[in-house]
Formats: structure tokens, sequence, C-alpha cells
């Protein structure tokens, strides 16, 4: 039941949000049963409630990603610098010409942008010595920053139209998606979260230490630059598309932890459900709560995912260790 | 019964080509011209500096250019090249307008900031402001105030009753739905033209209809993708740059909302160059006729 | 067997242990005893296989720890550190079976009954128990444990012992770090004391 459920509510969800939106739709039931029946619900809604699940659980299982390879619980793709490397790859890609946003091209820059980002964070926070995840948190925030400006300074000299905006790229926005925008995120999505499934028995041993997962046999470097790797893919995908949309990699696998445990097997899972649901449900209520006028989906998840996280804190609970 | 069968599907096949003839059609400033007098009229003042959009265009018009010793930045006619600026942005800059010995300044009700207005007329400079044209209808008006500032209400006159004379009878047949679409970069909600935008008077003189105007209450009005797909014009009008902002034609027609429309399947999309659309004045007459060409091209 | 073949290890820049060899046999117990600083946890990471000497080596049964991938090498040996800590609240025994078996050793361990608890609402001594138990249930030719006594308890050092012995016994390889402070050793098969 307990497993069951949460993907049951997940398709409720995206059902409705279907249909809802600033039109009428008449008959939604037979244009539902009809796919590429009813524009509005299959070119406009659906491309846009797919992408939200898409995204929602690529940052979902991303954040685990970065959680377990940092084994630390602040740890994020925002934090890590990810997130802000992938809008950099791809405004920088949209820089050279070659690329438009929403295509594959987008998506391999965006992800090489964020590997470049995530492994200077890594490399630089490894320097003296022992990765520890203070410094991985410092040296990922300012990584982070350097890339944020990089991007704000591209778009200003970059003056081209279809670069999107600044706040596109901080805020996040999921109403320009279409259907061709999905096979990409589709791919990178399967990619890294099939990479963290391979991974997630390797990441409960990390939760030991470093030492210790050593001793039971992790290759402990290897598992890093897979968790790298996937968390990049992710990210990459998902923030070339629509830009950054915070606190899910976050909250997420935070939420997923606290109702099913620790075991990266089942959060990889349950993450991306989780993920993929706060987005849908924050996306809807950003498109129809004050119409016809859209809140930034940043904004939203961030409304939604804090309240939750901060309740998840104050409740005892002992799956992080605590202080 | 086979016979029917392919004569119809003859029909249909002329029917779907004639249709796929639609494209984009572009109105630059170079295809439209301004009407104006031949003739050299008189005027009571000598050394002009004019801070009023369209002003500078109508005293062109009315051969009144070797009197126009100042500009604001919105005057971009070519012609005008040569006459020195004297905002810095949008701002009136007094020194500027002082050092250019005027007899007098023309402004309007936008013109700013009222601080530097009133020091110029301190300096006991004559300042005149005329009205605005935001429609049609106030172009005569506003030619005749342009007139009566400069002391040429005779040559006015005839510029009206000239443009009347080239005033085009030009009309689309078909009635179009045309969506006026305000872009700026590609975001989540869409700026549609309603009543009162100026578009709206273009496309009315025009009889074609303007749907923004037919639905819609402000003269501007944020739209969803959805319900612009649920409006569904079939010609979409924009001005140049804000095409640019969402990388040209390709850019908008597939922009969600955009492609869903008739316009969008189309590429049924009319962009004009940004000082031009809605600035009334003695280039609309001409302006209307490209447009009417347009139409007919993109919407037939 | 463990063979140590004049071996040089340097930390922070010090020489910590210097030209050092010994033999650890098979089936055994073997205690390295010192004062705090003086080197005995780093002689058993160097045999743990997590740093290198700078000179000479070190095999287990002819395998070079340093040479061998991570998990070859959790084959071959396992390790009880000092001060293990848990970040995420895996239960006891979700903990000792990523590493083998769980059931009898935590029965051995009197940990039966903390087997659902979460490691990190564990006490010290129960944290350390777990961390012995883990290195054991992965069930290796030779068991290293950092200080495995330091905070239990007279019954529960006594139920470690035992069972380390039985290890031994059984063919085991043994080698256990522990403080200076520790008079009784009478259970170890052999003390080392030097290895400067």
């Amino acid at each position: 039941m307990k497993k069951t459920a949460p993907i049951v509510l997940l398709i409720v969800a995206a059902v409705a949000a279907m249909s809802v939106g600033s039109s009428q739709v008449d008959d939604f039931w037979s244009a539902l049963l009809n796919p590429g029946s009813n524009e509005i619900v299959w070119q406009i809604r659906f491309p846009r409630v797919m992408a939200a699940v898409i995204v929602g659980a690529a940052l979902g299982i991303a954040g685990l990603m970065a959680q377990g390879a940092c084994n630390n619980a602040i740890a994020e793709p925002a934090i890590l610098g990810t997130a802000a490397g992938a809008s950099f790859g791809a405004v920088a890609g949209i820089a050279t010409g070659l690329v438009q946003v929403g295509s594959l091209a987008a998506l391999t820059f965006g992800t090489a942008g964020a590997l470049l980002a995530t492994s200077i964070t890594f490399k630089l926070a490894a320097l003296r010595g022992a990765l520890s995840s203070f410094n991985l948190i410092i040296v990922g925030i300012a990584v982070s920053a350097i890339f944020t400006s990089l991007v704000g300074i591209t778009s200003a000299v970059l003056n081209r139209a279809d670069a999107r905006s600044i706040s596109f790229w901080s805020l996040g926005s999921l109403a320009l998606v279409t259907n061709e925008n999905l096979l990409g995120l589709i791919i990178t999505t399967l990619a890294g979260g099939v990479i963290a499934w391979f991974i997630a028995p390797m990441l409960d041993r990390l939760s030991l230490g470093d030492h210790s997962a050593f001793h039971l046999g992790v290759n402990v470097p290897r598992v890093r630059l897979l968790a790298l790797i996937s968390l990049s893919l992710l990210a990459g995908g998902a923030v070339s598309t629509v830009g950054v949309i915070a606190f899910i990699g976050l909250a997420a696998p935070h939420i997923a932890r606290f109702i099913y445990g620790p075991s990266h097997r089942a959060l990889t899972i349950h993450s991306a459900i989780i993920g993929a649901f706060i987005v849908l449900v924050a996306d809807t209520l950003a498109r129809t709560i004050a119409q016809p006028n859209e809140l930034p989906i940043g904004l939203a998840t961030a409304l939604i995912g804090a309240p939750v996280l901060i309740a998840l804190v104050s409740v005892k609970n002992n799956v992080w260790r605590t202080q | 019964m086979k016979k029917l069968g392919i004569f119809t599907l003859v029909l249909l096949l002329a029917g779907c080509a004639s249709a796929s003839n639609s494209s984009t059609y572009t109105i630059s400033q170079d295809d439209v011209r301004l009407i104006s007098l031949e003739s050299q009229g008189t005027f009571s003042v000598s050394r002009v500096v004019v801070l009023a959009n369209g002003v500078a265009e109508i005293m062109e018009s009315l051969n009144a250019g070797s009197i126009l010793v100042g500009r604001d930045i919105s005057s971009t006619e070519k012609s005008l090249e040569s006459v020195p600026i004297v905002t810095s942005g949008h701002q009136v800059i007094p020194e500027k307008v002082l050092s250019l010995k005027p007899d007098l300044v023309i402004i309007d009700a936008s013109t700013g900031p009222r601080t530097a207005i009133n020091q110029i007329r301190s300096a006991g400079i004559k300042v005149i402001q005329t009205p605005e044209s935001w429609n049609l209808a106030d172009i005569n008006v506003k030619i005749r105030a342009v007139g009566a500032a400069i002391g040429a209400s005779k040559s006015a006159e005839a510029l009206i009753a000239m443009m009347e004379q080239n005033s085009s009878a030009a009309s689309v047949p078909n009635k179009p739905r045309v969506a006026f679409l305000y872009l700026r970069g590609t975001s989540s909600v869409y700026l549609i033209g309603g009543p009162g935008s100026g578009a709206d008077s273009l496309l009315q003189s025009l009889g074609a209809v303007d749907v923004g105007a037919q639905t819609l209450n402000r003269p501007f009005n944020a739209l969803t993708a959805e319900s612009l797909a649920t409006l569904n014009p079939d010609v979409i009008l924009v001005m140049s740059k804000g095409l640019e902002s969402v990388g040209g034609v390709q850019g908008l027609i597939k922009l969600p909302g955009v492609a869903q429309t008739s316009a969008g399947k189309n590429s049924a999309v009319i962009d004009v160059d940004d000082s031009l659309l809605l600035s009334f004045g003695p280039r609309t007459p001409s302006l209307l006729d490209q447009l009417a060409k347009a139409l007919k091209q993109v919407a037939p | 067997m463990i063979t140590i073949d004049e071996i040089t290890i340097v930390r922070d820049g010090r020489e910590i242990i210097y030209d050092y060899s010994e033999q650890i046999p098979a089936g055994s117990i073997t205690v390295i005893v010192g004062a705090n600083g003086c080197g005995k946890s780093t002689l058993l990471a160097a045999i743990a296989g997590d740093i290198a000497p700078v000179k000479g080596t070190i095999t287990i049964d002819d395998v070079h720890p340093i040479l061998t991938s991570p998990a070859q090498l959790a084959q071959i040996r396992a390790v009880a550190i000092q001060n293990q800590s848990y970040t995420l609240g895996f239960t006891v025994q979700q903990v000792i079976e990523m590493a083998g078996a769980s059931v009898q050793v935590m029965q051995a361990l009197e940990l039966t009954d903390l087997a659902h608890r979460q490691v990190t609402a564990l006490s010290g001594g129960e944290t350390a128990r777990v961390s012995i138990a883990t290195a054991i249930a992965q069930d290796t030719p030779v068991l290293l444990l950092d200080e495995p006594l330091a905070a239990q308890d007279i019954h529960s050092r006594k139920r470690i012992i035992e069972l380390l012995q039985k290890l031994a016994e059984g063919g085991k390889t043994i080698v256990v770090v522990a403080h200076s402070s520790e008079s009784e050793l009478s259970w170890a098969d052999k003390v080392i004391k030097q290895f400067h």
C-alpha cells in the first residue's frame, strides 16, 4: 500500500493537472482518452505536465546523488554548483549559435556545464586532504555564485532572443516546453537514473564514512565520480530545458528518506516520485492561481517545499545523525 | 462513384494548394512613404526644437525641415540624422536645448522631466504642447496643431487634403482575424493588444477583425498560451524588434500557444518596423496600403 | 599470514614507523600496544591497505593490499575502525548486512535486541559493537580491529574476547590495536610493543 500509493497519487495528480488551465476544454475525458485529439490538452498541457513530472523526478534523484556523494544532509544540485553550471553550459551553447534551447544539443551543453562546475567544486573541496562536507558546501556555494554571474553576464552580452531571460534561468519556467523537448529530457533522466540505481548499494556503504566504505570493498573515488556523472546528467538535462527549479533536490530526498528510510535503492524510486509530485503540484498552482499571469515555478516549489522540510525537521527522527 | 471521388480529391488538393501560399510579411521604414507637400511654405519661427513624438515627421511633411534644429531620441527617421539630439534617453537636457537658441520648443504630454521644461520656459523660450495621436482620428488634429504652432496653418490644411486624396481605399476581403501581440523575449504570458491599442484602429479601417479588441477590455492584456490557442487568430501582427526577441518567425511559431493557432500553423505573421506601426502621422496612409497588401498575402 | 618487510611509514612529514619487519601468523590473535600517537593505528591502516609505506612491503598471504582493488581486498581483510560514526539511520541489522550474514554475529555480540534500532540512536559502546560485528560479518581470513574494547563494559569485553578467540581458533588472522593502559592482555597470542 505504502509502495503503490505514491505512483497512483502521481498519476491522479497528472490527470488532474491536464484537466485544468486558463481555457475551457469541452469534454475533457474523451479528449484525454484520444491522444492528440484536443490541441490544448495534448500540445500545451500534456508536454507541460510530462515535463513537470520528468524534471521533478530528475531533480529528486539528483538531490539524492548529491546527498549520498557528499554524505551530507544539505547537499543538493543548487549548492554544489551543478545547477548553475548547467545554466551556464546551456547559455554558453546558445552563445555559440549552434544550439537552441530545448534541443538535444542544449542538453549536452547543459550536462557538460553541470559536470564542469561540480568537478571544480569537488576538486577544490578536496584540496586540503579529505573531502569534508563542510568544504564541499562552502566551495559549492562559491562555485555556484561564480557560474550564476557568468550566466548573467553572458545573457546580458549575448542579446540573443532565444537565450531566454536571466529570470528564466534562475527561477525556472515550464511555460515554453513543447513535445519535442520531452525526448531529450527522458534520455538524460533515464541515463542518470540508471546510474543512480546501479550505485545505490555503494552509496549506502558510503554513509558509513569513506574509510569504512573502502573497507567494505567500495571504490570510493569511482562511486563519487559516478554519482557526479549521474547528478550532472539529471540536473543538466532538467536545467537546460526549464531553468533552475530550487528546492526539489533538497526536499524530495529528505521527504522520501523520512517515509521510506535511508536505503538508496528504494530512495531512487521514491525521491523521483516525490520530486515529480511536488513540481507537478507547484506548476499547476503557478499557472492557475493568478490567471492569466504565472508565478515563477521556483517560487512555487519553495513555497511548497520549505514548510514540508521545516515540518520534517521538527519531528524527531533518527534518519540523519543529529549533531 | 469513383469519378466523383477523384473530382472531390482534386478540388480539395487545389484548395490546399492556394491556402498554402501564406507566408510572412515584413513592413520596414523603406516600404512606406511620407506624404509631404512639395512647395515651401512660410513659417512664423525659424529655429524649432521638437521634443514630441512624430512631430518632426509632420514638420518634414509640411516641408519645414529647414527650421528644425533639435530633436528627441524617438524621432528616428533617416532624414533627420543631421539634426542634433537634445535628450539623454528620454530625458530632456535643458542646456542642450538652450545652446541651440531655439525660438520654439514643441512638446507633448509625455515629454519630461517637467522641471526641465519649466527651466526652458523660464529662459524665455516659447513652449507649445501639441496633442498626441493614438489612432487614425487623432492624426488631423495633430497636424493642425503643429501647423498652428509654426505659423503654417494653411500648409497643414493642404497636407490634410493631400493625405485624404492619397488615402487608401485599401481594404481586405474575408474579414481576417488578427491578433496584435506585443512581444518582449520569450516569457510565460503573451501581451495582446485590445481596444485602444492603436493597432485596432488600423485593422478596423481595413475591414479586418482585431480579435483582442473584440474580446478583451484594456489596451494591453496578459494572455496564457491556452487562451491564445483558443482565440485562434488567422494572422499575428507584431513589431519587428519584438519578433526578433523571440527568435524570428521560426521561433514565434514554435511557442506553445502560437503553434496551435491558424496563424502559427500557416506562419501567417506580419511584422512592422517598431517606429512605424503606432506612430499615427503622414506615413500612416502608406502604412495602411502596405498592411492591406500584407493581409491579402498572409491570409488570402 | 601477514608479512611486514622493512617498512617505513611517513605521516605529516614525520617518520612514524621506521624500518619495521614482522610476521603475524594465522590462527592467532596479535595485539599491537602503545601510547597515544605512537603510530599503532597507522600500522593497522597500512596493513589494511589504507596507506602505503614509503619503503618496504606488506603482504597478506602474498597479496599486496596496496595493489589490490577495493572489492578484492574486501574479500581478504575486514576492518573495525575506532570512532565509527553513522550519518544515516540504517538499522543495526541493515548495517551489518552490508558486510555479510548478520544473525549469528548479532547473537554473539548481544546485538539481537538492537537489530531494528537505528545506528544513529546508539550509545558509544553499542556503536563500537556494531562496527565490530560488521567486520566480523564480512567473514574474511584477516580481521583488523582498532581499540575494540575501549568503550565496552566488563561483560561486553569478555564476550568480544571470547568471540575473537573462537575466530582465531577457526584459522583467522586477528590483529588488535590496544591502548597501553590495557593491562590484561593474556588473551593475546602475541603482543607487539615496539615498532619503530
